[in-house]
């Protein structure tokens, strides 16, 4: 096993050291806008800025597209399969966290700036390790004072509709690390901020277990989402349900494990039905593990023995009856003797 | 003249700050946001084992469902000053499946109306202070004040989710007579099923805190009497604590905590948390078995990423747990993404993960990855073992491996074709179909100004 690790941590130390010195995009920005020699003298060549190559989209708009291949063979004019391969424009699309209400020709323009595109587009120049090619939203904000617009859940000045349904923030709400445990309660506390991007719709996607279809099936090619029911779930749910028992609870009820159950004839609710527990789990005699298992996680007992009174424990377990009082250590309720589920046992005020 | 004058110059001067003003809190703009999705699937649904004496049978299963929301904010209407948001969703689906020939639900049917306070009527969600999230019909209204507290209070019926009725038979189905049997099944009687609750949210730029009450009803009485409280405070930006406690006031004894520390170092960003819970007070305290259990479980764990490289990153997490008595587990998984391309036109993934809980547990290994082959078509495959350290139903292992196509022709039209083999306790082997449709339609701005 350690022999396993040792290979896999080589494999991908080697893997970050050939990366490392990668240029961040196909294209060598460095080599034609810095490393390049050019002057203004007699016989040099013009030094090249962003816009010799990215032109805008039309006259009158100030969206800067990628270089088309005429670009680029007005100097290389003997390589053109290689730009071909080098350009390749149609896949490169605009991340949608891009797309933002934006003008460059407001910007280019700002004595901070004096037209230089790589003071945001760093990583035109740079290489994979270095800074990001479109500007994260920091870089914006180093600038844009928006605390009011955050408050107040408005992101459309700067963001379209369509792609705050599915952006996940990384400059100031992150998404990231422990997010499928926190998003819970980021949700409670700042439900307002939520709303601005997900739909009380999303939220169901995955929490709602009225219908059939769960997010991992029905979304089989969203491969880096975290789905708690990829693949074969089923088999190893008594795992899942005993190793994070509150998770379980979080969208499913304890009817919903005895409606499976007992269709599959393991459940106390079905008459003749075969028992999950092991000889003697209530016996006394060979061995009586069961209560401690109900002391332990009493949650999974319900998945089948909460169908009322008479069909569980306190059969046994009430006062004059031989299975002892229930009651854990330090048990204390506020409920009335008269509350049905204390009158089951304690219905005469015992 | 002096006075015209001195009112032309107020006049002059207030102006700009009055625009500056009404600019900085501009109206939201009116928009609409919809998306309907059609999904097929094609399946064998089966009964394994199989009630005593009934005789197993493979039914083919294919079943359309259809699913919609909308959404629409910003709507002002003359003589009235606030404005109004809205939203609807819903599924239905037609095919035999589980034994029903039909189904279907609204899940979301809510406008809001916003005037510096807010109200909002009609199916909608809230989440108390416990785990669990609550769909109710009814009424929910908040105020904001002093720009850093809101209260927020609810009511209404709940929306019984159906979930004595059981589904997702994806490898083994139902027979008709333990769906009909009214033992199994439960009633759905709304009848007393009435929830309220209220919460006060104080935030500012350091971080939030919240305290909530719930109560929540069914039908013999109390279900869920809980007051949470909930914080997060920024100590600087390296490090931010957070806490939520949950107090059942029934059993006056706390049913779930939590404590994180994330410390976003740049390097390695690392999150450690605590959670504990009493499995017995997350069941309604209608539930004669909440008098039974009395143990807690417990875990500490911790997360932490590592982007190598842009286009390369490693982010794992570890637990352990104890359930209060003699039980230890713990999980643990490592997953390792990467980019090769900056037109993310591929995306590989590997990943693998344990979890151990004596005398069981599992080992799994997953690589996954999704390749754009052309302008509007992906590639993706998904595949995985899982080892089970005891046998499930006499087997060790289940394999799955899936593959599939979409394809995306305009922004908002996307469709996928899926098909799925796994070899797994319950089959030897099975496969599955889906195809998928999903159209999305916003109402979009225009490219403007910079804001």
């Amino acid at each position: 096993m350690t022999r396993r690790l040792l290979l896999v941590a080589i494999a991908l130390a080697g893997l970050v050291l050939a990366c490392r010195g990668a240029l961040l995009t196909h294209f060598n920005h460095r080599a034609h806008l810095a490393d390049r020699p050019c002057g203004e003298g007699e016989g040099a060549q013009a030094c090249l800025s962003c816009t010799s190559c990215h032109q805008p989209s039309a006259p009158s708009s100030d969206h800067f597209m990628a270089p088309k291949e005429a670009a680029c063979l007005s100097c290389h004019r003997d390589s053109e399969a290689k730009l071909k391969n080098a350009l390749r424009g149609p896949l490169a699309t605009q991340p949608a966290a891009k797309r933002i209400v934006f003008s460059h020709d407001g910007h280019l323009g700002l004595p901070g700036l004096n037209g230089q595109c790589v003071k945001c587009h760093a990583g035109a120049v740079g290489s994979q390790s270095g800074p990001p090619l479109f500007p994260p939203m920091a870089t914006c904000l180093g600038c844009h004072q928006h605390q009011e617009e955050f408050e107040r859940g408005q992101c459309l000045g700067c963001h379209q509709l369509s792609d705050l349904r599915a952006l996940k923030p990384v400059s100031f709400l992150s998404h990231d690390l422990r997010w499928m445990q926190a998003h819970g309660e980021s949700a409670r506390t700042q439900g307002a901020l939520c709303s601005t991007c997900h739909a009380q719709a999303q939220c169901d996607s995955c929490h709602d277990s009225s219908r059939h279809l769960n997010p991992a099936q029905v979304n089989p090619e969203q491969i880096d989402r975290t789905f708690v029911h990829r693949f074969d779930f089923l088999s190893r749910h008594a795992i899942e349900s005993q190793s994070t028992p509150g998770s379980c609870a979080t969208c499913h009820a304890r009817s919903e494990c005895n409606a499976c159950h007992a269709s599959r004839g393991i459940s106390a609710s079905v008459s003749g039905a075969q028992s999950p527990h092991p000889p003697g789990w209530a016996s006394g005699l060979v061995s009586n593990a069961h209560g401690a298992a109900a002391r332990r996680d009493i949650a999974s007992c319900a998945a089948c023995h909460d169908q009322g009174a008479a069909s569980n424990c306190v059969t046994c377990h009430k006062v004059g009856a031989f299975g002892g009082s229930p009651h854990p250590r330090g048990w204390r309720s506020s409920d009335s003797m008269a509350a049905p589920q204390c009158s089951a046992c304690h219905g005469r005020g015992l | 003249m002096k006075v015209r004058e001195s009112g032309g110059m107020k006049w002059r001067t207030l102006l700009p700050l009055w625009l500056v003003s009404t600019a900085s809190l501009a109206a939201e703009p009116l928009w609409v946001d919809a998306r309907v999705t059609t999904t097929w699937q094609l399946f064998d649904q089966v009964l394994v084992p199989g009630l005593p004496g009934a005789v197993t049978r493979v039914e083919r299963a294919s079943p359309f469902t259809l699913g919609a929301f909308g959404r629409f904010g910003g709507l002002t209407a003359p003589l009235v000053k606030g404005t109004v948001s809205g939203e609807f969703a819903a599924w239905g689906r037609v095919g035999s499946l589980d034994g029903s020939a039909a189904d279907g639900d609204v899940t979301a049917a809510w406008v809001q109306y916003t005037k510096g306070f807010r109200v909002r009527l009609g199916r909608q969600l809230t989440l108390p202070g416990s785990a669990r999230y609550v769909r109710f019909d009814g009424a929910s209204a908040g105020v904001s004040l002093f720009d850093h507290v809101d209260l927020d209070a609810y009511a209404g019926w709940v929306a019984l989710p159906r979930w004595s009725l059981p589904r997702g038979a994806m490898l083994a189905g139902f027979v008709g007579d333990a769906l009909n049997d009214p033992a199994v099944l439960e009633a759905q009687n709304r009848t007393g099923q009435v929830t309220w609750g209220a919460r006060v949210a104080a935030h500012g730029s350091r971080g939030n805190a919240a305290l909530s009450f719930h109560d929540q009803r069914d039908l013999i009485g109390v279900a869920y009497r809980t007051v949470s409280g909930s914080g997060l405070f920024r100590a600087n930006e390296l490090a931010s604590f957070g806490a939520r406690l949950t107090l059942d006031l029934t059993a006056l004894a706390f049913s779930e905590a939590r404590l994180f520390v994330d410390l976003a170092t740049p390097v390695v960003p690392v999150a450690l948390d605590y959670s504990y819970q009493s499995p017995a007070l997350l069941l309604p305290r209608t539930s004669i078995l909440a008098a039974f259990g009395g143990a807690a479980w417990h875990e500490v764990g911790a997360e932490a990423s590592f982007v190598a490289l842009q286009s390369l990153s490693l982010k794992g997490r570890g637990a352990a747990q104890l359930f209060e008595g003699d039980r230890p587990g713990g999980r643990a998984t490592l997953k390792v993404t990467w980019v090769p391309d900056l037109d993310r036109r591929g995306l590989l993934l590997s990943e693998v993960g344990r979890v151990y809980l004596p005398a069981s547990g599992y080992t799994f290994v997953r690589a996954a990855g999704r390749w754009r082959v052309g302008p509007t078509v992906w590639l993706s495959g998904d595949a995985a073992l899982y080892q089970y350290d005891q046998p499930v139903r006499g087997q060790w292992r289940s394999v799955t491996g899936l593959a599939s196509v979409e394809w995306a022709p305009w922004p908002h039209l996307r469709g996928v074709i899926s098909g799925t083999a796994m070899s797994t306790p319950f089959s030897v082997f099975e496969t599955q179909a889906m195809a998928k449709l999903i159209v999305d339609w916003s109402s979009e701005r225009v490219e403007g100004s910079t804001p």
